[in-house]
């Protein structure tokens, strides 16, 4: 029973770091990425490489895999800001991003076994120290999106033209948004190889990207904390529907679509979850009923 | 010498002329108006100084430089600064951080500070947060500094627009139809705001005006310039331009054919 909690533990703090960086990519700079397993993956391979051939720890080998990402998103990255990809084409081209590097991987045999992947990684991966990780992710991530930096992707995302026109370099500024969803992907990448100790090319699928994706989508736009929820709900509904047995993965479906259909701006819908927030709501509904119950005793 | 310089300018649409020919001129200080029907070029125009379209034939000189070898967030940068016809700010920040991206829109420290928020970040943040106030203080929006932009009333998203505009302390300022749909009260306020902003500014700020409403560039511009199809039909003081039978036969005659 523990090791089954440790082990959606793990697998929580892992989705929450991937998500942590697409919030700022698409939450916060505007732009849907649909190929964001494809960094898991470099991130993945990059550190396992780094941890059986040149002997490093888990964390400079988890902050390789992410600079080794990251630098494959400089390089994917200014094409595709360069040429002023947004919204569809953006989304696309990145899914075709994800599938170059699953195929790319699949074909290379020296030190990566092409398609059969590689065995035998050390499990580091303790939940303890995933959910640490993830922690101080969401940590500085949140701050990030308080700084200059986080309120000039935001003005990207809010309106690009006055943005560019008031002295926001947004071919820049998309870049390095890109670069930090990349990193915290690749760093993702690493703690999931670490968990399951193998990864093969088709480990990172188009359905992890979707993930992501849904999870800042369902947590809300412009927000940090409800994408972390998200992440974690996302990541634990598959176990808690097991009862249902066959059924689960539909009604994963079906509530993805009620949430949508409900809450269309995502579960915190740009704001941030605080205990202030909390008090504030439960003040309102609280007023709403005095208002009610006045009413009832006119 | 002269602030902009905008000589024989030609933008082509494909096979179309949106505007030939085009001269203008603006000292620094002075504050000029444009106007003319509605597809006389003059927004276009503006898309040309600040770099969004490109420039067929002629050129555009700011303060000594030939703008076309900028980029549009270079001009900016340079002294250049406008609003939009239609409002475009940033509607989903408070009305705070919308001038505060006005006054710096390059983060002045590294990621790694922004990652950790480090002193240096939120020192900067801090400073950024109180220039922002005092700009708003100045054109008396303080009230609104936390209230998101895009659910403020018409009449001061307007005017936060421009207050985000002189927050980068351009040279010159671009007005792109400020009085557009609002009423005579809300415009003769705007009137006297402008002008508030023209006289008591640290960079001496030169103004352009687009504006339809006649009687605010008739208050406010000592200088006209009026477009008509693409080219500048005349140019005068106020008393000139509105009795010049050309300007009137522009309005009027449109109207005519129109009909």
């Amino acid at each position: 029973m523990y090791q089954y909690l440790s082990g959606i533990l793990t697998i929580i703090a892992i989705n929450v770091t991937a998500v942590c960086g697409l919030t700022v990519l698409t939450g916060f700079t505007g732009l849907f990425s649909m190929g964001h397993a494809g960094f898991m993956s470099l991130g993945a391979y990059a550190s396992v490489i780094a941890m059986l051939y040149w002997h490093f720890p888990f964390i400079p080998a988890m902050i390789f895999g992410g600079l080794a990402a990251a630098l494959v998103g400089l390089i994917v990255g200014y094409p595709t800001m360069k040429g002023k990809m947004r919204g569809d084409t953006f989304a696309i081209a990145m899914l075709g991003f994800s599938e170059t590097v699953r195929l790319g991987l699949s074909n290379i045999y020296p030190y990566i076994n092409g398609a059969l992947g590689i065995s035998d990684i050390p499990r580091y991966s303790e939940a303890w120290v995933v959910t640490l990780i993830a922690a101080f992710c969401v940590y500085i991530t949140y701050r990030y999106t308080r700084s200059k930096h986080g309120r000039i992707a935001l003005s990207i995302r809010d309106e690009e033209t006055a943005a560019e026109l008031i002295g926001v370099n947004i071919t820049w500024e998309k870049i390095k948004s890109f670069m930090i969803s990349a990193f915290f992907c690749g760093m993702a990448g690493c703690m999931y190889a670490c968990y399951y100790t193998f990864i093969t090319p088709n480990t990172f699928s188009t359905t992890t990207s979707n993930n992501l994706l849904a999870a800042v989508v369902f947590g809300g736009m412009g927000s940090v904390t409800g994408p972390t929820i998200a992440a974690a709900i996302l990541a634990m509904l598959p176990e808690m529907l097991r009862f249902v047995q066959k059924w689960r993965l539909v009604l994963y479906g079906a509530v993805m679509i009620l949430v949508m259909l409900f809450r269309p701006e995502g579960l915190m819908g740009g704001r941030e979850f605080s205990i202030k927030g909390i008090a504030r709501w439960f003040r309102k509904i609280f007023s709403k009923l005095n208002r009610r119950a006045g009413e009832v005793s006119k | 010498m002269s602030l902009l310089e905008v000589k024989n300018l030609t933008i082509q649409f494909g096979g179309l002329k949106a505007i030939s020919d085009v001269d203008l001129e603006i000292n620094p200080g002075e504050m000029i108006g444009l106007i003319g029907p509605n597809g006389a070029g003059k927004t276009t125009l503006f898309n040309a100084i600040t770099g969004v379209v490109d420039i067929a034939q002629g050129s555009i000189t700011f303060d000594g430089k030939n703008l076309s070898k900028y980029k549009p967030n270079q001009i900016a940068h340079l002294g250049i600064s406008r609003t939009f016809q239609n409002i475009r700010l940033f509607s989903k920040m408070t009305a705070e951080e919308n001038v505060s991206i006005g006054i710096s829109s390059v983060a002045d420290y590294d990621i790694i500070s922004a990652f950790l928020g480090l002193p240096n970040a939120r020192k900067k943040d801090r400073e950024t947060r109180e220039k922002a106030r005092e700009y708003l203080a100045q054109v008396n929006l303080l009230e609104y500094k936390d209230a998101i932009a895009g659910s403020l009333p018409y009449g001061i998203q307007r005017k936060l627009e421009i207050a985000r505009a002189i927050a980068t302390r351009p040279k010159l300022l671009l007005l792109d139809e400020p009085a557009a749909g609002m009423n005579n009260e809300e415009t003769m306020e705007l009137i006297e705001f402008i002008r508030n902003i023209h006289r008591h500014n640290e960079t001496n700020m030169a103004i352009i005006l687009i504006e339809h409403h006649l009687e605010v560039v008739m208050n406010l511009c000592s200088d006209i310039t009026v477009l008509n199809l693409g080219s500048v039909l005349t140019r005068g003081n106020p008393e000139e331009v509105q009795n010049n039978p050309a300007v009137i036969k522009a309005y009027i005659g449109e109207r005519r054919s129109r009909a």
